[in-house]
């Protein structure tokens, strides 16, 4: 290491901000130049008086706890406006049920028959979904409803419906070749029905 | 403010026993970065309000000295720009006029504020562009790193060390000249 690099380097260097290798170099270097030495010895004394002279003038206590009280207020005034998240959240679904409540009673004065078809409609429904996931439902149960082969069926064909129905990709952006027309739709009609 | 589900209250609990061991430092930084002495106490506390606001994007791992040595140098740079204040000095205000001025937060606070800075340093720091002034006094005050003192001023690590250097520079001319009736610094570095 020449002098001016270590003149470069020297203010980093007493400021601890180099790697541990270029911190070796330069110590060597200041142990060896003379010159390199003294000049490191005075930036030291600079800094050091410096720091000691800024350093004059210690925390004022009325000041502080003049803005330590202020932030204490800020913190209440903000406990006071804000409610808690918690609270917030069960007061908004109490709200919410208790609107859906009176919703629902409005509407059963209006028309108690119009509600009960729609409650109807709903059990339905329900009673479908069940019978479909309930592969091992005794034949007894499931009178009336449709079979579950039955439903599969309609299934594969809101599948294959929804297949034709959906647009062709586009090959030349792909970069692949494009997909052949599907079938019509009485052919795969023959191919999937299994009852 | 403070972490999901903290109280206000929790979280202020918390700010100021994270701020205790940083006020000295920062009340000392914030009366040498300002131009104007008498408004320091005006940007310390705007500055630990407004740190006191954003607590809850602080994030814990991070140095709370840095963060809150980020937020006081804007808040003095906001004063010291509010005043039109240039890079070099435009007069000078002989200590004796200090106590003349009219302070915006002084009117409230009945305890002193005097500078106790050597007037040859004092003198010297507003020979200083407002940025090596930063960069100087984050490092002596703040004992910030490199990396720290570039985000606190937003600017690359390369331009804090040539502000640091040219500001030391400068405080060392200054501090030479009048050596014989300071003694702080004869010419020699001594």
């Amino acid at each position: 290491m020449n002098c001016d690099e270590f003149q470069t380097l020297l203010g980093p260097y007493l400021d601890s901000e180099l790697d541990a290798r270029t911190t070796l170099e330069v110590s060597r270097h200041r142990q060896t130049c003379p010159k390199c030495a003294r000049l490191a010895a005075g930036e030291e004394l600079l800094e050091a008086r410096l720091k000691t002279a800024l350093a004059r003038g210690g925390r004022t206590p009325e000041l502080w706890e003049r803005i330590e009280r202020a932030v204490v207020t800020s913190a209440q005034r903000t406990a006071r406006t804000e409610p808690s998240a918690k609270v917030s959240a069960l007061d908004s679904l109490q709200r919410s049920l208790l609107a859906l409540l009176a919703l629902f009673r409005a509407g059963w004065r209006r028309s108690p028959r119009a509600w009960a078809g729609l409650a109807t409609v709903w059990l339905a429904i329900l009673a479908l979904r069940f019978a479909a996931g309930s592969a091992d439902a005794p034949p007894a149960a499931l009178q009336g409803a449709p079979a579950p082969s039955a439903i599969r069926f309609a299934l594969e064909q809101k599948h294959i419906l929804m297949a034709d129905l959906a647009p062709a990709p586009d090959a030349a952006a792909a970069g692949k070749t494009s997909t052949p027309a599907p079938s019509p739709r009485s052919d795969r009609l023959g191919q999937t029905r299994n009852t | 403010m403070g972490n999901m589900g903290e109280t206000p209250t929790a979280a202020a609990d918390r700010f100021l026993a994270l701020l205790k061991p940083v006020e000295r430092d920062l009340e000392r930084y914030c009366r040498r970065l300002s131009w104007e002495p008498a408004e320091a106490a005006d940007v310390l506390q705007n500055a630990v309000l407004r740190a006191f606001a954003a607590f809850d994007r602080y994030q814990e791992d991070a140095s709370f000295r840095a963060w809150i040595f980020k937020i006081a140098t804007r808040e003095a740079f906001a004063m010291n720009r509010r005043h039109a204040r240039i890079a070099r000095f435009e007069f000078q205000i002989e200590p004796e006029e200090l106590a003349d001025l009219p302070g915006p937060g002084l009117a409230e606070s009945p305890e002193p504020f005097q500078d106790t800075l050597e007037p040859s340093l004092a003198a010297g720091l507003r020979t200083l562009t407002d940025t090596e002034r930063a960069v100087l006094l984050l490092r002596a005050i703040g004992e910030l790193r490199y990396r720290e003192i570039s985000e606190t001023l937003g600017i690359p690590i390369g331009s804090v060390m040539g502000n640091l250097s040219r500001a030391r520079q400068k405080m060392r001319a200054r501090l030479a000249r009048p050596a014989p009736q300071t003694e702080l610094l004869k010419e020699d570095g001594s």
